[in-house]
């Protein structure tokens, strides 16, 4: 029954978001909650931005099949569409994109296209629990009946693969979606419609890990957890990759199943490798399991955790076990202490409880994923022209576009041969006590990054 | 001899975590012939619950001593509103199971919609704190488990096979109809079975949660495990179910540490054709009996 998010589709279900898991839980791991919410949501929720009835009523006419050459972007609407596992990860995020465009469409009367027209933002989204089948079907749904401009912040895998070739045919993009996959980077070019992720590259994420290292503890011999499924074989592979030349060495490699019971197997064989730095890329509860049981048995090894598992609602679930813990970071986290009253937070905090639908809340992490996320497609969206390929293009071709919850110094920077978001995140260290995270070097840039 | 031993300790513990549940499993299976599919949801509720009267500033001993009792009384009438309904005419046993599959994803969900996906901290009832057994760290909190687990199973073997309301049990798992032509309530031995394994659920999934870490999916691998280490054991066995899953444990931890070719990836895997084959030699279980392996 465990969802297997591959949390990285954990970054599943978990998976587990700071922002979001399950491949690709969310940019952080999940955090579903508001749970009665969640369940009302089972059901196809239907949310319009604009706060008013349904899509097909009030600001026009809905579309139809005729809308060929800028489907997604007739009678003074831009339409946008997701499907997301509500039902295990809640819908925070989700409504994190309504409150955002309903902020929009209310304010300032929709958003302001290239052409210097206003289009109101309607946005629609359909649970599939994390279940393939479930996505292609609603992906379906609003291909026959809805007519988007493009599918936003689709989680997993699988999910991705079974439904970019029907966008592919009906020229919808599919943009930011929770993926870190190295898959997509390879196969980019023959999915014309896949846009840029909300996640940083696993390799990115790992070759950060591996550069600090190397300069902080040169020699060091590596011990890997990772989780049997593609995402840990990818990382893995990063590792083998990426300490080539390095003078560092790979100790020991252990493997979990996703949804072991526990991990303390594997933790115990790799302290006995003599490994003297731990490379930990499990996923919750698994990552939880293996920092508390490394301090049970007395490993005191460096140990640096996956990206999506660096928030602060996880490593409070390890207290005093997480302090000292290093993990790669791209963007703050709203619900640590260190950030939850920055100005974006408290602006974004403000628009959530102002102009978000029913069950949203300012205080959730996923709903200001949401809604970050949302600013950035209205970032988009105001550069482009209204017709789906001028959306992706410009999608595609970003530099420096803000997004309000990136660290300082961060900004969202695409290439259309690199499909992830950032092409660059800083390793931090963890306090426990304090809930603070410290920047320990300077941002490390992706060297595949290939600029236009 | 000394990593030996870590991983020893470690198929234990991990072992406990499946004999908590699978006693509750024995349980039930015992008295009402079901096979509870929602066992685990329902000691997964009992656990949120516990951290929910936690979280309103109640001790920890004391919510789950209320959670336990709220559980006896919550098992017992969900038998008696919903299960007893499929359950009556003993018609096709499907009905159960797929009735309690039903429960376990309403549970679980459930679960997930009042407190959210997120890991919780769960406090350890005896501490988290580092003992040693020559030279092998663990936890108070293992430790503890696995003391509790034994004292649990003594107490049950006791009550079912020595108590007047352990015979009725009894007479109920083995016959209902001439149960009740002695006089046997047998709707209420159930529903005080279904009572009984419920409040056995709160009281060991309280205790395993710190280590499973709290969140709606904990228990569901664990079920799988729970059932395995159980058939392993002996169905009918109270002390077959924790001989069983402290097997299991041990079988996958030990095949995971030192069979490099197996590993974490395969090492249940392995352990489950392991299971077949005793399965084969002694279909009853290493502890079950025979003529309850023959119906």
């Amino acid at each position: 029954m465990s969802p297997n998010f591959r949390q990285q589709d954990r970054k599943r279900v978990c998976t587990t978001s700071a922002r979001m898991p399950g491949r690709t839980m969310t940019r952080r791991p999940w955090r579903p909650g508001k749970g009665v919410a969640s369940l009302a949501a089972v059901a196809a929720l239907t949310l319009m931005a604009t706060g008013c009835a349904a899509a097909a009523s009030g600001n026009g006419k809905a579309a139809t099949s005729s809308d060929t050459v800028s489907a997604g972007f007739t009678h003074g609407q831009v339409r946008l569409a997701s499907t997301f596992p509500v039902s295990l990860a809640g819908p925070g995020q989700m409504l994190g994109y309504a409150a955002y465009f309903n902020y929009i469409n209310k304010t300032q009367g929709g958003v302001k296209m290239a052409d210097g027209k206003r289009y109101k933002i309607v946005f629609q989204y359909l649970d599939d629990g994390y279940d393939t089948g479930r996505a292609v079907a609603n992906v379906k749904q609003w291909l026959a009946t809805y007519h988007p401009a493009a599918v936003i912040g689709m989680t997993g895998s699988a999910i991705n693969l079974a439904t970019i070739g029907l966008l592919d045919q009906a020229k919808v993009a599919d943009l930011y979606s929770s993926e870190g996959d190295d898959f997509w980077q390879q196969q980019v070019s023959k999915y014309p419609m896949f846009g840029p992720t909300q996640d940083p590259s696993d390799n990115l994420w790992m070759a950060s890990q591996i550069a600090y290292i190397k300069t902080r503890w040169p020699g060091a011999k590596l011990a890997l957890l990772a989780q049997n499924d593609a995402y840990g074989q990818d990382i893995t592979n990063a590792v083998k990759n990426d300490i080539k030349g390095t003078g560092l060495t790979l100790a020991d490699e252990q493997w979990y199943n996703t949804g072991a019971p526990s991990v303390s197997t594997q933790v115990a064989a790799l302290q006995n490798s003599g490994a003297t730095v731990f490379i930990n890329t499990s996923l919750p509860p698994a990552m939880i399991q293996s920092i508390q049981y490394a301090k049970t048995i007395g490993w005191k090894a460096p140990d640096f955790i996956c990206y999506s598992c660096a928030t602060t609602t996880l490593l409070t679930a390890d207290g005093a076990a997480a302090n000292g813990i290093y993990a790669p970071l791209v963007d703050i986290d709203p619900s640590s202490p260190q950030w939850a009253n920055a100005p974006a937070v408290l602006t974004l905090k403000h628009i959530i409880s102002t102009y978000g639908p029913a069950g949203s809340s300012a205080a959730s992490a996923e709903d200001l994923d949401g809604a970050a996320f949302a600013e950035l497609i209205v970032e988009n969206l105001e550069k482009s022209q209204p017709n789906t390929q001028s959306l992706l293009n410009t999608a595609r071709n970003q530099a420096n576009t803000y997004d309000p919850l990136l660290l300082p110094g961060t900004s969202v920077t695409t290439s259309p041969t690199y499909p992830y978001y950032v092409n660059r995140l800083t390793i931090a260290q963890y306090n426990s006590s304090t809930e603070h995270w410290t920047l320990k070097a300077k941002p490390y840039v992706d060297v595949t990054y290939h600029a236009r | 001899m000394h990593e030996f031993g870590e991983q020893f300790v470690n198929g234990l513990v991990d072992g406990s975590s499946y004999a908590a549940l699978g006693l509750a499993l024995v349980v039930i299976l015992k008295i009402t012939r079901i096979g509870n599919f929602a066992q685990g949801s329902q000691a997964l509720v009992a656990v949120y619950f516990v951290w929910q009267l936690l979280q309103w500033g109640v001790p920890l001993v004391l919510a789950i001593i209320i959670s336990t009792i709220a559980s006896f009384l919550l098992g017992a009438i969900m038998y008696g509103l919903i299960v007893r309904p499929v359950d009556r005419d003993q018609g096709s046993p499907y009905g159960t199971v797929i009735l309690t599959l039903g429960l376990l994803s309403v549970l679980e969900f459930g679960a997930q919609a009042i407190w959210g996906a997120d890991p919780l901290t769960f406090p350890a009832l005896f501490g988290n704190q580092t003992v040693t057994f020559f030279g092998v760290a663990t936890t108070r909190q293992a430790v503890g488990t696995v003391g509790v687990l034994v004292v649990l199973c003594i107490l049950l073997y006791l009550f079912v096979e020595r108590s007047k309301l352990g015979i009725a049990f009894r007479a109920v798992a083995e016959n209902r109809l001439a149960a009740a032509s002695v006089g046997v309530p047998v709707l209420w031995i159930l529903a005080l079975g279904w009572g009984l394994a419920a409040a056995i659920g709160a009281i060991c999934g309280s205790l395993v949660a710190p280590t499973l870490i709290l969140q709606p999916q904990m228990m569901s691998t664990v079920l799988i495990y729970a059932f395995s280490g159980a058939v392993l054991g002996g169905l009918t066995s109270l002390a077959g179910a924790v001989v069983g899953c402290m097997l299991l444990g041990l079988i996958d931890d030990l095949l995971a540490a030192y069979v490099p070719a197996i590993g974490g990836s395969y090492s249940l895997l392995v352990a489950f054709v392991i299971i077949v084959a005793v399965l084969l030699v002694r279909p009853q279980g290493l502890l079950g009996h025979r003529e309850v392996a023959a119906r």
